[in-house]
């Protein structure tokens, strides 16, 4: 998985102009409206769509069947990419919190908790994120890919507004959803982590699958 | 080394049905049109793609017991397909490095110098000569004990095919114990470099000769209806119509030399072989 590893950051290293306009267009809102969170969004969501695309550049130019034939078996070639996903996301909002830390100590006003919040968050639907993007990209490849991430992005929005306006129509489903107030913060983090384990080990079990199926 | 017994793979109508036996030391050719299985072939061998029956024996173990250690004693060159070529040679290095126990960089580096193979530049910037030699390197660097090359010289000129063919004749003769098996549909190049030869058509294997016997005891008769009425054809392997009388193959050259000595004869090659055993007509 070592060799997996250095290759895709190579490609990375390879790509560093785009890592470096990625990093300028988020400096942006950071530095003009003092929104640090927004980089703590951003960032890690950038690296961890390049994290998809790296399935991409497997796909350029035949070289899948090429990976495959070195001393690799299939099942390491899925866990890399969760792997390199998670070094890559998870590192890089690692990063960002350093970063809000660092900009909290000189700035009063701004709130330490709801910055680390914002983090958990973003972790959680980032390793959902990927725990749905990476078995879709390795059946589909990235043009069919990009259409089941659209459709994805759309189903999240639709269900959100249809749940909202549901929620609103009746007073007793805003009851029920009010229990979600009574919940301490160490059962947050908890049924975080327990949903990230469970969506990751789901993933990464569907992708094994499908690349020991996988005909080159 | 190599052992591939009534290997069958369906493609739609297409069937592939063979079986092959590369020992240790051997370079063995493996020649045919576009389409008749080399690649087929190739891609079962490596567990790219399933099969439908058979059996596929590499080191002496059936290929779904294979471990790294089997992956690592084995250099492939692919038809289709390579190295990511957003990477360069460096990256290359580095990767097959951390894979292959037995790599040698000094031997990486060397090569890449002497075939001006740049480390930094992206390998999507390769020239074709350029691309096919990054392949072979990336296969002979790590001292393999079985090199699988799947038209390594596909797109090349003469002299680019002559260098690479010398890369190999260097590989096998550092160990006696090396094999390679090699496909190609450029004949001339398996002819001065493979011990033996197998044709595949269709699908199926429809010659297996070592080099030697193919090179000196083949042979082309072109013949007149008449002449080819007189002559003995107990050991014709093909014959085919043409409009001056036939066309026939033999694997007893030096027989019709001495027996018919006004027979036109040529000498066997294997373009020419591989067309009588396609196209000919079994007597």
């Amino acid at each position: 998985m070592k060799g997996l590893l250095l290759k895709d950051f190579a490609l990375m290293k390879g790509q560093r102009r785009f890592f470096l306009m990625l990093l300028l267009i988020g400096m942006i809102p950071a530095l003009a409206g003092g929104n640090v969170g927004f980089l703590t969004v951003y960032l890690p969501f950038g690296f961890c769509f390049f994290t998809i695309s790296t399935i991409s550049y497997d796909e350029i130019d035949n070289s899948l069947p090429f990976l495959l034939i070195l001393p690799v078996s299939r099942r390491e070639y899925a866990g890399e990419k969760y792997v390199y996903g998670i070094i890559c996301g998870v590192g890089t909002l690692v990063l960002c919190q350093l970063l809000g830390i660092g900009y909290g100590i000189f700035h009063d006003d701004f709130l330490m908790i709801p910055y680390f919040v914002q983090g958990g968050v973003t972790a959680v639907i980032m390793i959902v994120f990927f725990a749905i993007m990476i078995p879709i990209q390795l059946k589909f490849g990235s043009e069919k890919g990009r259409i089941f991430l659209f459709a994805i992005v759309i189903a999240v929005m639709g269900s959100i507004a249809v749940l909202n306006r549901l929620l609103h129509l009746s007073i007793e489903a805003e009851k029920a959803v009010g229990f979600l107030a009574d919940i301490p913060v160490w059962g947050y983090i908890l049924g975080s982590i327990v949903l990230c384990v469970l969506a990751l080990g789901i993933s990464y079990s569907i992708s094994v699958k499908i690349m020991e199926k996988k005909e080159l | 080394m190599l052992k591939i017994k009534d290997l069958r793979k369906s493609y739609g109508t297409f069937e592939l049905n063979c079986s092959m036996e590369i020992p240790a030391g051997c370079i063995t050719g493996l020649v045919g049109s576009n389409g008749a299985g080399k690649s087929t072939t190739f891609k079962s061998v490596l567990g790219l793609i399933s099969i439908d029956g058979g059996s596929i024996e590499v080191f002496g173990k059936e290929i779904h017991t294979w471990t790294k250690a089997e992956k690592q004693r084995m250099g492939v060159v692919l038809a289709n397909g390579g190295f990511n070529t957003y990477l360069t040679m460096k990256d290359m290095e580095t990767v097959l490095s951390r894979m292959y126990p037995r790599f040698d960089r000094a031997m990486f580096r060397e090569y890449c110098r002497r075939y001006q193979l740049p480390a930094d530049k992206r390998i999507k910037e390769f020239s074709t000569g350029m691309l096919a030699k990054a392949k072979i390197l990336a296969a002979i660097t790590h001292k393999a004990d079985l090199l699988l090359l799947d038209e390594p010289t596909t797109g090349l000129d003469v002299l680019a095919r002559e260098e690479l063919l010398d890369m190999l004749r260097a590989y096998m003769e550092e160990n006696e114990e090396r094999t390679i098996l090699i496909s190609s549909h450029i004949s001339t190049d398996l002819e001065g470099l493979c011990d033996d030869l197998y044709m595949i058509d269709n699908g199926e294997i429809v010659l297996h000769e070592e080099m030697d016997v193919l090179l000196g005891q083949y042979g082309i008769l072109k013949v007149t209806q008449s002449q080819f009425d007189a002559m003995e054809k107990q050991y014709l392997l093909r014959v085919m119509k043409e409009s001056y009388g036939y066309r026939c193959l033999t694997r007893e050259k030096q027989f019709y030399m001495e027996n018919y000595p006004n027979l036109a004869l040529e000498k066997g090659n294997v373009d020419e072989v591989i067309a009588m055993m396609v196209k000919g007509e079994a007597i």
